[in-house]
């Protein structure tokens, strides 16, 4: 990411900033993280909380410890900082880049597991909102790289760029995200029921 | 017989099925539904329906537009509809949808081991039903359906002879009315229906009006009616459930209703029902189903309308057509079903089409139009509607068993309603006659023409035994005419293949029916009215 990353120290830790701006508290990083933590609505049967935002990681300590058996995997759009900081409860995964998550198993675990939660750490995303709308859309395979991953991994389908590109272009569509209606212009080769599908999705949210 | 009905329209769409899931499972089938998430409350009152499976169409909508949700999670769901239903080894599976959306639902179905019928999107026009084919020929121009959607449905999934049984229930000293409906234009103004209840009350010795609605209707209902209460109005409002709508209506010396999903909940029970048909209501296809109803279409330029349009006039014209006293005479007579009377209101007020309804013989729905200068247009419908039965029911072993049959049951028509038809309805047989015979002779020389074409020619073959099948058709004779002007037109344009099929079209629709309508109206002349 392009910016200025520095750290101050806390009598608890370390605390980055982006610019002029700290990521999280320096008086009580641990009472904003305890607050933070209260704030979210965690469903019991969740199974992969996905945080955006590692800041300093006191939230993130702090998620550990209130959902001590559920995963957790951090996305932070600063490397500098998924580097310099560390966690103390237990280890994370931390993706620091849009290849890495599509490398990764993430987007196929976040389509088999049925309860999964993204929650975002405010300060964090609101420094780099576009890296952290790509990052959800590539989680949810709304963007061509992620859908193609997902479709070749999980249905054994090979799409083109072109089958996609057009498919988004043929709706209107910018070129990062598949809208809806573009599900029926995708060249579905394989699986002809899923293929139908796409096109009965398009139908209702015509 | 395990089967799954698929309604995926509106509500009125799904409760106008109740009669043909009531007559399914008094043949002991298993009957599942197939509707919308959003419609699920019919649960409780579509108590014979063994199972409901549902399409939410909210949760696919939002799912997708949800940056937030995975791409594949409505994909997920409607898969999982398609698994359980699937599973479920449906021995028939009827899509009463006519729609893109339920084409392609069906043809998500692993269909090898059962009986489909209704569109799929990879058959568009094979339906493997010739009510459905029927239904989609008239898709549109739905004002020339002889039937009502019910027995089309009831027909294209194998229901012959099918009854709705008629409750017992004593009827009280109060009448019901339902006013609201979703379109503006199906219905009249507030000061109309004031305006009418106020009429009725002074008739009717203030017999007590309940206007139904839903409870989210009920304070916009209430500002319609309390200018009546303060001047003295027996006239209440009631927020209820279908159930409890539905108990009301059984229970009322009358039902009054505009065209909307409510005037159902009336089929089955004792209650004439009076419906005022307005806008984009067609009531050939959606009409108060039941004997001895009866239906008020005002006669205009532009109704029945469009369904998805606005209104194309400066104001509602078919609800100016239709005066107050009208309606509260017609609900005043029909309370005893005074038909006499009704025919009076029907001879004065000629811009308006006044129905009466009823039930043949073998279930099904008919209209006849109250007037004597209509009777000729009564006899020619439901002459065209018996035609249809026996052409449409393609399996016939026995075709003149069927024209038998089609015979008593027109002579047992025309014997319930004599006293509205007339004596003279001999004559009017002849006439039809005489100009059926002219469009059979206009048919037959079209043919011709077409047989000496080079072009029709080389499919000859195909085309002459099409005619021996019956097929879909337009239902105007004189149509006949105007196909067979695109044809020439097309001929003079080289257009070999356009011609060719446009020819298969005019030899389709000049199927037997002519000649159907022309020998059943001879042989009921003839052989079926004596004694009448």
């Amino acid at each position: 990411m392009n910016s200025t990353i520095s750290f101050e120290t806390s009598e608890f830790g370390l605390v980055p900033k982006k610019g002029n701006r700290r990521l999280c508290s320096v008086r009580n990083p641990i009472k904003e993280a305890k607050t933070w933590v209260g704030r979210q609505v965690i469903h019991s049967d969740t199974k992969l909380i996905v945080v955006l935002g590692l800041a300093g990681g006191y939230h993130i300590d702090e998620l550990c410890l209130r959902y001590p058996k559920t995963e957790i995997v951090v996305i932070e759009a600063e490397f500098q900082i998924a580097s310099k900081i560390k966690l103390k409860n237990k280890p994370i995964r931390v993706y620091t880049s849009i290849e890495n998550i599509l490398r990764s198993d993430l987007v196929e675990r976040f389509y088999d597991l049925n309860n999964v939660q993204i929650i975002e750490h405010n300060i964090s995303v609101s420094e780099n909102s576009k890296f952290y709308n790509k990052a959800i859309a590539s989680l949810t395979a709304r963007t061509p790289a992620a859908f193609k991953s997902l479709m070749k991994n999980r249905f054994n389908e090979d799409l083109s760029d072109v089958d996609l590109g057009s498919a988004l272009m043929s709706v209107g569509a910018n070129e990062s995200y598949i809208v809806e209606r573009g599900l029926k212009n995708i060249a579905i080769k394989k699986n002809e029921k899923m293929k139908t599908i796409f096109h009965l999705i398009s139908e209702v949210v015509k | 017989m395990n089967y799954l009905l698929v309604s995926l329209m509106r509500l009125g769409d799904i409760l106008l099925l109740h009669p043909v899931i009531k007559n399914l499972k008094q043949r002991g089938a298993k009957v599942d539904l197939l509707i919308n998430k959003e419609f699920a409350f019919v649960e409780s009152y579509l108590t014979e329906v063994d199972n409901f499976h549902y399409l939410d169409r909210s949760a696919i909508q939002e799912n997708m537009q949800s940056i937030d949700t995975h791409i594949l999670r409505s994909f997920d769901m409607v898969q999982e509809l398609v698994r359980n239903i699937d599973e479920s080894n449906y021995t028939n599976i009827c899509n009463l949808t006519h729609n893109k959306l339920s084409s392609l639902l069906l043809e998500c179905f692993d269909t090898n081991e059962c009986v489909t019928v209704g569109a799929s999107s990879l058959g568009a026009n094979n339906f493997n039903s010739p009510w459905l084919t029927y239904l989609d020929d008239r898709a549109e121009m739905p004002t020339s359906s002889s039937f009502h959607l019910i027995d089309i449905f009831a027909k294209s999934i194998g229901l012959d002879d099918y009854n709705t049984e008629i409750s017992t229930v004593e009827s009280e000293n109060f009448v019901c009315a339902q006013i609201n409906t979703a379109e503006e234009k199906k219905t009249f103004s507030n000061e109309q229906w004031r305006s009418i209840f106020s009429m009725y009350s002074l008739m009717a010795n203030n017999t007590e009006v309940k206007v139904l609605c839903a409870p989210n209707e009920l304070v916009s209902t209430d500002l319609i009616v309390e200018p009546l209460r303060k001047r003295g109005v027996n006239i209440s409002v009631v927020a209820c459930s279908l159930l409890e709508a539905r108990d009301l209506i059984s229970r009322s010396k009358l039902f009054l209703t505009v065209d909307t999903s409510i005037k159902y909940l009336a089929i089955g029970t004792n209650t004439p029902v009076v419906e005022v048909s307005l806008g984009s209501s067609n009531f050939r296809w959606t009409g108060a189903y039941g004997p001895r109803n009866l239906v008020l279409q005002p006669l205009t330029i532009c109704g029945p309308c469009s369904h998805s349009l606005a209104c194309t006039q400066k104001s509602f014209i078919c609800q100016e057509e239709i005066p107050s006293e009208v309606v509260a005479a017609s609900m005043h007579h029909m309370e005893i079903r005074d038909f006499n009377s009704v025919l009076h209101l029907a001879e004065e007020y000629e811009s308006i089409h006044f129905a009466k309804t009823e039930v043949r013989e073998d279930g099904i729905w008919t209209s006849i139009r109250l007037g004597r200068n209509y009777i000729q247009e009564s006899l020619a419908d439901l002459i065209e509607q018996s035609a249809w039965n026996i052409v449409l029911n393609s399996d016939l072993d026995d075709e003149w068993q069927a024209f038998d049959e089609e015979c008593l049951g027109l002579r047992e028509l025309f014997r319930k309603n004599i006293d509205i038809l007339g004596l003279d309805v001999k004559a009017c047989l002849e006439k039809l006659e005489s100009y059926l015979l002219g469009g059979e002779i206009e048919a037959q020389e079209f043919s011709n023409k077409i047989s000496r074409s080079k072009i029709v020619q080389q499919d000859s073959n195909e085309i002459l035994g099409s005619i021996d099948s019956w097929v879909s058709g337009l239902p105007e004779d004189l149509q006949v005419e105007s196909y067979a002007g695109r044809f020439q037109s097309l001929l003079n344009k080289n257009k070999g293949e356009e011609a060719n099929h446009m020819a298969k079209e005019i030899l389709f629709q000049m199927n037997n029916l002519f000649r159907v309508k022309r020998k059943l109206s001879e042989s009921v002349r003839v052989d079926y009215m004596e004694g009448l």
